[in-house]
């Protein structure tokens, strides 16, 4: 299985399925299916998407689950001290 | 994909819950008119008739099957669609082409094996090859349609 943060990086800009599915040159249902992990895209379809978003391709998809957003942010965030 | 495939494409999506009724009066029609027909112990009368009717239904059904946009994605043109339908479809025709051979496999098992002779008539393969054709023409619609899992906010 191949993860991806495509909804993140779509949702960051402000893009709907739709307007990504067209400059991706794809149906917009096939967006949804990518971002649920149902639908594998052709090294084509990922190196598209990755430029869209302006990323390295390995930043966008990945072999490996990547690590939870809020964990990263929780972790470099600075801790307040306890009232 | 061709830039005008969005063009091209119905504008509105068949209901998903719509395809996949039709395509069990279409298939399950076809399959139980055989059955009962196989089973049925005179050509005439009004059993006959509702059996005959059940054929009616299915041949009704496949129609507007053979209308929706799940029907558009079996049989459009590879450029008219994106990867993901292409996969998917690739997907049903296999499935559609083992159920055909092993239909046809079947059928022709009558055919040289004597012992089947007084059971399985020529016109009951006949009906059986017919009932196979019928139903691989709407099998690849329908089962585009049992595995799409599109969400309902992205129909």
């Amino acid at each position: 299985m191949i993860h991806n943060r495509i909804t993140l990086f779509r949702t960051e800009r402000g893009m709907t399925r739709k307007a990504l599915a067209e400059l991706v040159d794809v149906n917009p249902q096939t967006i949804g299916f990518l971002e649920r992990g149902d639908y594998s895209p052709s090294v084509e379809l990922a190196l598209r998407l990755a430029r869209v978003f302006g990323v390295p391709v390995d930043v966008l998809f990945s072999l490996d689950p990547f690590p939870s957003l809020a964990d990263q942010i929780g972790s470099v965030a600075p801790s307040r001290p306890e009232v | 994909m061709s830039p005008y495939a969005h063009a091209a494409r119905p504008y509105r999506q068949t209901p998903r819950w719509a395809v996949r009724f039709l395509s069990v009066l279409s298939i399950g029609g076809f399959w139980s008119w055989f059955l009962l027909k196989f089973l049925l112990p005179s050509p005439s009368g009004v059993l006959e008739m509702m059996v005959g009717l059940l054929a009616l239904v299915a041949f009704g059904s496949t129609i507007p099957l053979m209308l929706s946009t799940y029907a558009f994605r079996a049989n459009a043109p590879d450029e008219q669609i994106d990867e993901r339908e292409r996969a998917e479809r690739y997907r049903a025709y296999y499935w559609t082409l083992l159920y055909l051979l092993t239909g046809v496999l079947i059928a022709f098992i009558p055919v040289d094996a004597k012992r089947f002779a007084p059971l399985l008539s020529m016109a009951v393969v006949s009906n059986l090859l017919q009932v196979l054709f019928l139903t691989t023409l709407a099998l690849p619609t329908a089962i585009l349609a049992w595995r799409d899992r599109t969400t309902s906010d992205e129909e």
